[in-house]
């Protein structure tokens, strides 16, 4: 199967390679310009991976062809010479932009880009002494001295780094970060993935991608102007291609710029004004009626074919009962071994206090419950901790360092984790790479360390049949899953939200047994849950909550017969 | 003027319209051909623009918006974005990229106070945008079905709890967005020449109003739009630097847009 694939890649490779040998001049030039949109489909295709729409990389297109012609006309750089500068121009200008506007999300971000390259434009036609204005420049004479075969190769080499870029993206722990951020940026956080520079990172990529193919462009053609080399074409026909082809994948752009890109040439023919039509219409039929474009829709049917083909996975047996309960470590002090605690935390959301200067601590030596009715403010406290929201008063402190103002992936890095309360999974991303995403970023462990790491903890927990979609997981299994993931960190803290909600008395027994087993690894474990049988097993101290204070701490059997405690959840007698 | 009704269907419909701009174009082709072929004064289109924009607007809505409702925002973005680019492309086809204008004297009247000498027509915009922005108020504020868009566009599934019909909601109001815009367009015609393309920057000013603004805010539109459209006239004002009007303008709404997110970050 694999070497099949290989022969048939090189098969195609070698075509496209000679292809320039047999065919003429006429058909040298549809084959440079499809492969020019090819290159900006896949680059454009990269930076969704992450979620990021952008709009913007006819602007890099254009920065790429007037940084490689200005070169060449003004400071007599050789002409490839200069293509690989407007790429690095076009790399260096986005990684600029990038720490600006990468805290963008969805349509401002795409807005954005969409103005980031109309001002590119507006730059390159309003310094006429330098850009040439309106007309632009013209070269004296085009690449290779008009060689179209040599223009094809020089096409073909930059399309082929994008597409080596591409699958680097899509096989690396590149694919890791950017599908879940795409999926889930707090999860993302909370599993040590550094978003921000992830996502500059595939925008310096791609945008420099881009502007590699603006000075291939220009090159060929032998000459800039704001209209042409800034043209909405080069932003339209991309996404179109990558849409029809299926999004998410090195293969589905190619396939659509080559179905694209030969039907465009024969409408260019048929309706001279008004062929862009068609690639409006395509994106707009595509997104309503094949969202995951051709290769996608090829691949489903195939895979269905193999379920069909072969059996489901046999389930995964229930793991053996786990020993009886686990004693808190004899000899520890709950007070001189904290490993993290907090100091008058608070957080306001407007008006609403949501925590109102809350102290808590965790040890080694105690599972910590944390209880307290609705709107108490235990998620918020560890969405706190775990640097999800930053506090509006005190400090957390965490092994003696104040990390109150860290970003949540480094604090997974140095050893807190959670799971949420919600169940998060990433659904575009198998069981097995779910959990890969903590040990990988925020064990900083490779790829193939990562993948034992991330077995090792789900035969722990008993989970099995990684290969499988998280859709068809089991809500026991999601639950797992979750814990998992924070579990492949190796964290020194964790914090729990709820695991056992929503699953039946088993089930529940069964995390018990887990959840003991963790402890005796020695992670310092705070426990939020509502079923009080839990806490009365598992947990070691209480802390109640109640509208953002903390209203009793202590030993279960104490804090349930506190007169406030009781309060708080029974509510006041009238 | 022109981001109104668009506010009005990223506040309650939760779609970002990036065919805004090209329906306005749209709106100012019907008017030109309806002027040509009738002989009459292009204004006279507007209650006939708004019929039938606001019938487009729904077959729209039917056929592609809907349908796209609950899909991720990038799939609504990146169909709005086609729709643009058909209706622009389709513009193209049928009426050539010639760009076009009626000659129509009664624009450049103009009045003298002191020694002040300026255009009068320039005002009908004005006054056009206050009575678009009265209109909308009225309709959501004291009709039935302006009421039950406001219940809509603050919470779906509670509105449909109360009994209102959501679907009609959205079908509704993103017609009357459409028919505002087309009628928009015919008085675009009197003042300015058109060309398919027209519509674009008018969909990005609009957005960079409606989030200056704030969405749901639609007298602050008003007063962000007056704002606006002097700092474009001011710097184009200046001979030598009119062509940097346009990257004001865009420099503005990145500004903007980057602002409001980082506030929304730290509250």
């Amino acid at each position: 199967m694999k070497t099949r694939k290989y022969i048939a890649i090189s098969l195609i490779a070698a075509a496209a390679v000679c292809f320039p040998l047999y065919t003429g001049l006429y058909l040298h030039q549809v084959a440079i310009t499809i492969l020019i949109y090819m290159g900006l489909a896949i680059s454009w295709d990269m930076l969704l991976r992450s979620g990021q729409l952008s709009f913007g990389i006819a602007g890099f297109f254009g920065l790429g062809a007037y940084t490689a012609v200005l070169l060449q006309l003004n400071a007599g750089v050789p002409p490839l010479f200069g293509i690989v500068i407007g790429g690095i121009v076009a790399m260096l200008v986005a990684t600029l932009l990038g720490l600006a506007v990468l805290r963008l999300r969805g349509i401002y971000f795409a807005i954005t880009t969409l103005a980031l390259a109309s001002i590119f434009q507006l730059m390159a036609r309003n310094f006429p002494s330098f850009t040439g204005g309106v007309w632009g420049k013209i070269l004296p004479s085009v690449i290779f001295g008009g060689d179209t075969a040599k223009a094809y190769w020089l096409a073909l080499g930059a399309v082929a780094l994008s597409i080596v870029l591409s699958e680097i993206f899509r096989h690396s722990r590149v694919h890791l970060a950017l599908t879940s951020i795409r999926d889930n940026e707090t999860v993302a956080k909370s599993s040590g993935v550094d978003v921000f520079r992830s996502l500059t990172f595939a925008f310096a990529v791609t945008s420099g991608i881009q502007g590699l193919l603006g000075g291939v462009y220009a090159q060929v053609y032998g000459f800039i102007s704001p209209a042409e080399s800034f043209n909405i074409s080069f932003l339209l026909l991309p996404l179109a291609m990558a849409l029809l082809g299926g999004v998410y994948s090195t293969a589905g752009p190619i396939v659509g710029a080559l179905i694209l890109g030969a039907a465009g040439e024969f409408l260019k023919l048929q309706i001279p004004y008004g062929h862009r039509l068609v690639y409006g219409a395509m994106i707009i039929l595509v997104v309503l009626f094949m969202p995951r474009g051709v290769v996608g829709a090829l691949r489903g049917l195939s895979r269905r074919k193999e379920a069909e083909a072969t059996r489901p996975e046999p389930r995964p047996e229930a793991r053996p009962k786990s020993p009886g309960k686990a004693g808190p470590v004899p000899g520890v002090s709950f007070e001189e071994e904290a490993i993290l605690s907090t100091e008058r935390l608070t957080k306001r959301f407007g008006g609403l206090v949501a925590l109102d200067e809350v102290s808590i601590a965790l040890s080694k030596g105690y599972i910590l419950g944390i209880i307290g009715p609705n709107g108490a403010g235990k998620t918020t406290l560890v969405n706190v901790i775990s640097g999800i929201y930053f506090p509006t008063g005190g400090r957390v402190i965490f092994e003696g360092r104040d990390v109150t103002h860290l970003p949540a992936h480094v604090r997974s890095r140095m050893g807190i984790a959670r799971t949420f309360q919600l169940i998060h999974p990433l659904t575009d991303l198998n069981a097995l790479e779910n959990i890969m995403v903590a040990a990988v970023f925020s064990r900083g462990l490779g790829l193939k360390e990562a993948r034992r790491k991330a077995e090792e903890v789900a035969t722990f927990l008993g989970l099995a049949g990684l290969r499988r979609d998280v859709s068809q997981l089991t809500a026991l299994e999601i639950k797992k899953l979750e814990i998992a993931r924070a579990l492949a960190a190796s964290p020194k803290v964790l914090f729990l939200d709820e695991a056992m909600a929503g699953l039946n008395i088993e089930e529940t027994e069964e995390m018990i047994g887990l959840v003991r087993e963790i402890h005796a690894q020695g992670i310092a474990l705070g426990v939020i849950e509502h079923v009080m049988g839990v806490i009365r097993e598992l947990t070691h101290r209480v802390v109640v909550l109640d509208a953002g204070k903390v209203i009793a701490e202590g030993p279960y059997e104490e804090v349930v017969t506190n007169e406030r405690v009781i309060k708080a959840y029974l509510g006041e007698e009238a | 003027m022109v981001a109104l009704p668009m506010a009005l269907v990223l506040g309650i419909v939760g779609i970002i319209n990036l065919a805004h701009g090209e329906f306005m174009m749209l709106g100012a082709y019907f008017a030109y051909w309806f002027s040509i072929y009738t002989g009459l004064d292009p204004l006279v289109a507007l209650f006939p623009a708004f019929v039938a924009f606001f019938l487009i607007g729904l077959l729209t809505h039917l056929a592609i918006i809907r349908p796209a409702l609950k899909a991720p925002e990038l799939n609504q973005l990146l169909l709005t974005f086609g729709l643009a680019m058909v209706l622009t492309e389709l513009a193209n086809l049928l009426w050539t990229s010639r760009s076009r204008k009626l000659p129509l004297s009664y624009v450049y009247s103009s009045a003298t106070i002191g020694s002040l000498t300026f255009g009068t027509y320039g005002f009908v915009y004005l006054v056009a945008a206050v009575l678009v922005l009265i209109g909308l108020l009225w309709f959501l504020m004291r009709t039935r079905s302006g009421r039950a868009a406001m219940a809509v566009g603050q919470n779906p599934r509670g509105a449909l709890l109360v009994g209102i019909n959501v679907d009609l909601t959205y079908l509704l109001v993103f017609g009357l967005s459409i028919a505002i815009v087309g009628a928009i367009g015919v008085l675009f015609l009197t003042g300015h020449s058109i060309f398919p393309s027209v519509g674009g920057p008018y969909t990005l000013k609009s957005f960079c109003l409606i989030a200056m603004a704030g969405i749901g805010n639609l007298v602050g539109i008003l007063w962000t739009g007056l704002a606006l459209g002097m700092a474009e006239a001011f710097v184009a004002s200046f001979r030598g630097y009119g062509v940097w009007a346009d990257v004001v303008f865009f420099g503005v709404l990145i500004l903007v847009i980057m602002v409001k997110s980082y506030r929304r970050g730290a509250g």
